[in-house]
């Protein structure tokens, strides 16, 4: 089920409500059939491969726990991370594994006798493969207890609003938060709603709209110049930024509605003035996970190689990251890329720090926050591309004169549309700026001021949205 | 309480904004002068009189001069054609000249596509150029058969902003940024195409081009959508004549005959007449012509004058 769609609008009065009219020992089942129906809107067969991770791992948990030995504890793991990742590889990597084989094999001269397989991705596969793994590698390292309740474990793993795009949960966060109470809250009821709106007007006014200026341009490269290329990949930063923090606010905001608290997924990214600190904003979930269970493992792991061991973890750990987000060459390089400028940060840091007490702060800040956000929308052009030819095209095409001029490309794009996402990300930057994304200290500052950012946030959703229930970009991962 | 009272409060004055918006948006579609707004508002709410309506696609928005057709018949004619329109748009707007308070008009043009039989897919062009128009009763009856959207624009109007795209908010703010908003040339819903050089590359090259005999594609959708447009004009004592326009070619083939044979069964039940101008000398004069089935100024006042002349006959 979306977000953005009418069932959605019926299902989450209709869920809320019933959770709170419900005593609190039957909630949990409540969110998990909800959960279940959430899912099955998408394509109701794949819900079986959520409940073999969950079985997997719920009695992994179970066993890891009661392991005598250090020793016997990690073989559980290793089961259980083989388990998650042979799913992952089955449906996500497999086609993609035997496409590079059979080019390699082709190379030599051999066909391919492996067949491919015909299948659907199922939808949010990666975000909820990582929450299950989360849990039996904290269960292995001693920070939380294996859940003994079948249901409230899937529900961990199912729970509707972080479910097909997170943000990816810690069971230290949630586990104990399916076991409490959770009484009707005015505060967070009307914060949760607040948030929802905040994100639904990040996709539908801004994300929807620019998608399509964006796709017009990637559809036509050829028709468009230089200028207008450049201008349609900064704009895709915008559209994702927006519709993956809008997905993240609907999907806290939701909880919220509840008394659940959701991990915040974004703090403003794109005011970020270097790599390192943009990861710290942008898809904190997942950059969390990757640092915790991945990048930090191993520089300790490796701690006598000393700066050897951050380059090597930082390429391993962006690389695998792009992977994780598409099965894909494009995706490969994007995480590279990322991985190359973060090594670069990490290696001139101090050169960069002298850098900064030479240059007036205002003209500093500025270029570094400039400077990233190009650097990120031209790493977004891989993300974007549908394939590596597609992505050459378009970086060839930054330099592409056309036979039109700017203001006639533009007219095509429609001036109209494009003067609205101005003004409507200027709006969003003023607001995010002002009340921060979750919006929960002005309430208590100044109740007008908050109440009138709502009638004018839902009036702009209404005149200015788009309601074609376009997908969100981050489902497909 | 307290949340219901919160969600009201809110709620209450983004209605109340939206519904505003939305009265600054329609008031300025209904200040149009052009294109399809300016077509729907002249017929639906001005008092001109008009004895001739001329329906039909982009064939018969450019190529159709009301001027040259009042000059030759002495009558008044009007042409509503819109870009990509088929019957059952152009029967929406019919309709909506009839239900207001002119004289009936004499007579009415249709300018049929070539390909008139091949089905549609959809049956109204673009629904919501309709939506500000959604209480005219023409509109919602005709319109609510095929669209959704009209059936919730007039019972909720203030949610009526978010079915409008951008080219409709776009639209509605050129009568207020711009005075002058006439386009140039266009009058009488006619937008005549200016210069007499063929841009298209096929068409440039072109040696061996003929009007292609019928398609034999007649869908029973498009059958029925033509007979309920004339039964409109036979039900109002309007003859009505099914025009085939001129279209560029190299030679001239006198056996084509576009009217399909499911065509004749309707002529012959409503009484309606066919002008096919297949055979026309003006097909052959490649200057007449902006594209294959386009005329361009000048070959549309030739052809606005040979249709005039026909009209007569026909209405005679």
């Amino acid at each position: 089920m979306l977000f953005n769609s009418l069932d959605f609008l019926i299902f989450f009065p209709l869920v809320t409500l019933l959770f709170f009219l419900l005593p609190h020992k039957f909630r949990w089942s409540l969110l998990l059939t909800a959960s279940c129906i959430f899912y099955m809107f998408f394509k109701p067969v794949y819900i079986l491969i959520i409940f073999f991770t969950i079985i997997i791992d719920y009695f992994a948990g179970i066993y890891i726990e009661r392991a005598a030995t250090p020793e016997k504890k990690r073989k559980l793991l290793i089961i259980s991370l083989i388990a998650n990742i042979g799913v992952l590889a089955v449906f996500k990597y497999y086609n993609f594994l035997n496409s590079n084989l059979d080019g390699l094999l082709s190379v030599m001269g051999y066909s391919n006798p492996i067949p491919y397989l015909k299948i659907l991705l199922p939808i949010g596969l990666s975000f909820h493969t990582f929450q299950a793994m989360s849990y039996t590698i904290e269960i292995s390292r001693g920070n939380q207890k294996a859940e003994k309740h079948f249901g409230i474990y899937a529900l961990y793993v199912m729970f509707y609003p972080q479910l097909v795009a997170g943000p990816i949960e810690r069971p230290q966060n949630m586990l104990h938060q399916f076991h409490e109470k959770q009484n009707f809250n005015y505060e967070l009821m009307v914060s949760g709603l607040r948030l929802m709106l905040w994100g639904f007007f990040k996709k539908l006014v801004i994300a929807d709209r620019i998608s399509l200026v964006v796709d017009e341009i990637y559809r036509n490269t050829g028709s468009y110049s230089g200028p207008i290329i450049i201008l349609g990949c900064m704009l895709f930063t915008f559209q994702i930024y927006c519709d993956f923090s809008g997905y993240s606010d609907i999907a806290v905001g939701s909880a919220r509605v509840m008394g659940l608290k959701l991990m915040k997924n974004f703090d403003r990214p794109l005011i970020s003035k270097n790599l390192t600190e943009f990861w710290r904003r942008w898809h904190i979930s997942l950059s969390s996970w990757f640092n915790d269970y991945v990048y930090t493992p191993f520089v300790l792991a490796k701690r006598d190689w000393g700066k050897v061991a951050v380059v090597i973890g930082l390429f391993l750990t962006f690389s695998i990251s792009g992977l994780w987000h598409g099965a894909g060459w494009t995706f490969v390089i994007y995480g590279t890329l990322n991985g190359i400028v973060l090594i670069y940060e990490f290696l001139s840091k101090k050169f960069r720090k002298n850098l900064s007490k030479k240059i007036p702060g205002l003209i500093y800040n500025t270029s570094s926050n400039l400077l990233l956000f190009l650097f990120v929308s031209f790493s977004y052009i891989f993300f974007r591309s549908s394939d590596m030819h597609t992505a050459i095209t378009m970086i060839k095409s930054c330099v592409h004169p056309s036979s039109h001029s700017i203001m006639e490309q533009l007219q095509n794009l429609g001036l109209f549309p494009l003067f609205i996402i101005f003004i409507m990300i200027v709006y969003m930057h003023f607001i995010e700026r002002k009340f921060e994304s979750g919006i929960p200290k002005m309430d208590l500052q100044k109740p007008s001021l908050e109440r009138i950012f709502s009638i004018v946030t839902l009036t702009l959703i209404i005149t200015l949205g788009i309601f074609n229930q376009q997908s969100f970009i981050y489902f497909q991962f | 309480m307290r949340l219901l009272k919160y969600i009201l409060s809110v709620i209450l004055p983004t209605f109340a904004l939206s519904y505003l918006a939305l009265l600054f948006v329609n008031s300025g579609l209904k200040k149009q002068q052009n294109d399809f707004f300016g077509t729907f508002n002249h017929i639906a709410d001005n008092s001109d009189k008009h004895d001739i309506l001329i329906f039909g696609a982009s064939i018969a928005k450019n190529n159709i001069n009301p001027r040259v057709i009042d000059s030759v018949s002495g009558k008044s004619s009007f042409n509503c054609g819109i870009y990509g329109f088929g019957f059952v748009d152009s029967k929406i707007l019919l309709e909506s000249y009839l239900h207001s308070p002119h004289p009936k008009p004499t007579t009415v043009v249709y300018v049929m596509q070539p390909d008139w039989g091949r089905p549609r897919g959809h049956e109204i062009t673009y629904a919501p150029q309709f939506y500000p128009y959604a209480s005219n009763n023409a509109v919602y009856e005709t319109g609510s058969k095929y669209d959704d959207g009209i059936k919730l624009v007039k019972y909720l109007p203030f949610v009526a902003l978010s079915k409008y795209n951008d080219h409709l908010k776009y639209s509605s703010l050129i009568p207020f940024v711009k005075k002058d908003h006439l386009r140039k040339g266009n009058y009488l819903g006619y937008e005549p195409i200016y210069g007499t050089v063929m841009n298209l590359k096929r068409f440039e090259n072109a040696t061996n081009i003929i009007i292609e005999k019928d398609s034999k594609e007649t869908s029973p959708v498009q059958q029925n959508n033509l007979e309920d447009f004339c039964k409109v004009c036979t039900d109002n004592n309007i003859k009505l004549l099914l025009v085939f326009p001129c279209s560029y070619t190299t030679k001239i083939d006198t056996t084509v005959d576009r009217s399909f044979p499911a065509l004749h069964k309707i002529v012959d039940k409503y009484n309606v007449s066919i002008v096919d101008y297949a055979n026309s000398e003006m097909n052959m004069v490649k200057s007449n012509f902006f594209d294959l089935y386009h005329l361009n100024n000048i070959g549309a006042d030739k052809f606005s004058e040979l249709l005039a002349k026909d009209i007569l006959k026909g209405a005679n």
